[in-house]
């Protein structure tokens, strides 16, 4: 049992903090109504704008109706599963909006959910909070608002974070790898499952040939998706690329081409803070002292930095861009790239190669990473399956009947 | 020789727009070249820029390394026996603290060209000199403080120096006022830092009522605006201020950084920040171009002192902008300019290790 009101320095912003949880079954219709008046409400929303929070309407999105149907479709196998019990999830600094995300597969799977807002102010968080409070008033879904919280406590608040580890029957840790070091000082109980979205890294390979090939509105729609993948979250995103590998890289005509479509693109959009601009020159001037040889392509002060890398050291994963910048490095194919992949990589996205040959090359090189191959412009699109977690089906229990 | 040294003898602000670029270009493409060959991290970014370092190229093209680059890395050009200090600042960027390193040759060279600086100002004498902090700040001889440094610098254009903060920097009222009954009608010099001298000077006096009749002493005060911003006080409050608890009417602000120490650029009496013909001011913007005069934007230092690590040509993450060159009405020739403080903190999205563990 766990008693918690605002003394113990747990601010709740929505619901309330369940003191038990009864297993439901995943997508149970009360959950599925919600999430379809979640969505609803926040696409009606006159206050949210679709060019000032991209981040909500991606999330409106994502949990419509139809969406929340072919998550159901997928996750239907032969077994019968229900929520564990009470899932807590400690969600990202950095990428506010996910913790919606987080507390959509916790509900979804049958789970009551305390999550953790980060303590950082994001107005994507609010509008979506809002919208989460009007629709827990409403009796339809009082018993949701009654075992579901969104709660917000000062990072050396162990005290809050021991409690709830205590108690709680999945966890759910998005940070970077100190993050979750740090909370795992916690303890939690010996049947409570738990899932660590940690620091990963990301590339991309890019076919110089198919480029070569595009349309314009082909060459424009990769663009944006290249952008999306990349700038949408400043390059922090643990999917977005930093390394574009280019196969037929003599092709320069071909990369050039890309760039400049990504340019005019990522020119329409708002320019670098000042800060960012020091940020990413500090970046890009870290690396060369760091990284292996390398040339910048660009000038110094263009929207663009591309950094042709002459060697691909093993530690690739410790260069990272931001703002802009980018690394690139030529294969001749992909068995190029394996020495370079640890268990830090993620996703993989790629414009040109068959994604059955980059499977193929995950699995005949035995890597130890990467868990994700999409398409240029999916890299940010988090599914059921993330960061090679089956995330709806770890946060249920099987009840097995002979 | 350094071209600093050579300077030394040509008034500080003596130089205009031609003469000081023409000279510029020589003095820096030494720098940027003995940096090039002893430091090897210098090298990588200059190479990574593909920048020919033999080139002497106008101030404006040269590299320039953002600030917290001496955070995370060394940055020396002198072998380690060489090192007379390091000095250290933590900023406000985390909890690393920049590490620059000196040698004889630079650490000399910030003493003479930090008093000609001062000498502008109130004259090639040493006056009587109350310091608006504590004797403690300056125990530490061998590693500084950007603070217990900037004491020690300045201290040495004064006489009689009195400290006005006891050890608990507590303002010591006996202390400050024997100094004004001795001084009394005598030019005097006071420096402090922006913050310290707000909080534990003119609080304290304004709190207790009493009034100093300070009204022949010239006040220099920097290390920035950030905690006065937050309580919203600009300039013109803090020189209002100052006059009505002490009557200092003379008070200068001077901006700089620890990573150029000595090429100070002091404001001058119509309340401009100028360039000496130890430093120059380039604004740039957000592509970091170069932005025209009036323009606002990021501030990079360059500055012809650092000999023993490759600080000559420095990106800040202040906000600035040039007011113009040669013709301020003081008189004094160069570059002035006006600092908004630090660039704002933008919104940090993706989830990588950002994180700071208590």
């Amino acid at each position: 049992m766990i008693r918690m009101s605002q003394n113990n320095g747990i601010n709740i912003l929505a619901g309330q903090i369940p003191e038990t949880a009864k297993a439901n079954r995943p997508f149970s219709e009360e959950v599925c109504d919600f999430f379809s008046a979640l969505s609803a409400a926040l696409l009606r929303d006159p206050a949210i704008k679709s060019e000032a929070d991209p981040d909500v309407i991606s999330f409106a999105f994502w949990c419509r109706k139809s969406q929340i149907e072919a998550m159901h479709a997928i996750f239907k196998d032969e077994y019968i599963r229900l929520g564990r019990g009470i899932a807590f999830h400690i969600s990202p600094g950095n990428v506010p909006v996910n913790a919606f995300y987080s507390f959509a597969f916790g509900l979804l799977s049958g789970n009551a959910n305390i999550v953790r807002l980060a303590s950082k102010q994001s107005g994507a968080v609010d509008s979506i909070l809002t919208v989460i409070n009007q629709l827990f008033a409403e009796p339809q879904f009082s018993s949701l608002a009654a075992t579901n919280a969104f709660i917000r406590y000062d990072r050396d608040n162990l005290d809050a974070t021991k409690q709830l580890s205590a108690r709680c029957d999945a966890r759910i840790i998005w940070g970077g790898d100190a993050a979750i070091n740090d909370i795992r000082k916690s303890p939690i109980s010996p049947r409570t499952h738990e899932i660590a979205f940690a620091d990963r890294y990301s590339f991309a390979v890019l076919d110089a040939k198919t480029i070569a090939a595009l349309s314009a509105p082909a060459i424009e729609r990769a663009a944006v998706n290249f952008y999306n993948d990349t700038l949408l979250m400043d390059q922090n995103a643990c999917s977005s690329p930093h390394l574009i590998a280019w196969l037929n890289g003599e092709d320069t005509a071909a990369k050039t081409r890309f760039w400049q479509a990504f340019t005019v693109y990522r020119n329409k959009k708002a320019d670098l803070e000042p800060v960012e601009a020091v940020d990413r020159h500090t970046r890009l001037l870290s690396g060369f002292i760091t990284g292996p040889e390398q040339q910048l392509q660009t000038q110094a002060d263009d929207s663009l930095l591309r950094v042709k890398l002459l060697k691909l050291p093993a530690d690739m994963d410790r260069l990272r861009g931001v703002h802009g910048l980018f690394y690139e490095y030529d294969i001749k194919d992909l068995d190029d790239l394996a020495h370079i992949v640890n268990n830090k990589y993620q996703t993989l996205t790629y414009l040109g190669p068959d994604k059955i040959d980059l499977a193929d090359f995950v699995i005949k090189n035995r890597l130890d990473g990467i868990d994700r191959i999409v398409p240029v412009g999916d890299a940010l699109a988090i599914n059921a399956i993330w960061d090679g977690h089956a995330v709806l089906k770890e946060l249920t229990r099987i009840l097995d009947v002979r | 020789m350094s071209s600093a040294n050579s300077l030394l003898s040509t008034p500080p602000y003596g130089l205009n727009k031609r003469d000081k670029a023409a000279l510029y270009r020589l003095a820096l493409s030494r720098l940027t070249q003995k940096h090039y060959q002893n430091c090897t991290e210098y090298r990588d970014i200059v190479d990574g820029l593909g920048f020919d370092p033999t080139v002497k190229a106008p101030a404006e093209a040269l590299p320039f390394l953002p600030v917290r680059l001496f955070k995370d890395f060394s940055l020396k050009s002198v072998p380690d026996k060489d090192i007379l200090k390091t000095m250290t600042s933590s900023g406000t960027t985390g909890q690393q603290v920049s590490k620059i390193y000196l040698d004889k040759t630079t650490a000399s060279l910030q003493t003479k060209v930090l008093s000609k600086i001062v000498a502008n100002l109130i004259g090639p004498k040493r006056l009587p000199m109350l310091v608006i902090d504590s004797r403690a700040t300056i125990k530490n001889r061998s590693h500084f403080s950007a603070r217990g440094a900037g004491i020690i610098g300045f201290s040495m254009f004064g006489r009689d120096v009195t400290f006005a903060l006891d050890a608990n920097m507590a303002l010591d009222i006996n202390a400050v006022e024997n100094f004004c009954a001795k001084h009394k009608g005598q030019d005097v010099f006071i420096f402090g830092f922006t913050s310290i001298i707000y909080q534990h000077f003119i609080t304290p006096l304004q709190e207790s009522g009493k009034r100093l009749s300070l009204d022949k002493a010239t006040l220099l005060h920097g290390g920035g605006w950030k905690k006065l911003e937050d309580i919203a006080v600009d300039n013109a409050h803090y020189k209002r201020l100052l006059e009505d608890v002490a009557a200092i009417d003379k008070v200068h602000n001077y901006y700089g950084m620890v990573e150029q120490t000595g090429s100070i650029f002091p404001e001058c009496e119509f309340g401009h920040l100028h360039a000496s013909i130890f430093s120059d001011v380039i604004i740039r913007d957000t592509a970091l171009k170069t932005a025209p005069h009036g323009t606002k934007g990021l501030v990079q230092l360059v500055s012809l002192l650092p000999e023993s690590y490759p600080g000559h040509s420095l990106l800040s993450e202040d906000m600035g902008v040039i007011l113009g060159e040669d013709d301020c009405q003081c008189g004094r020739a160069g570059k002035y300019f006006q600092i908004f403080g630090r660039a704002k903190q933008a919104e940090v999205r993706g989830c990588s290790d950002t994180y700071v563990a208590k």
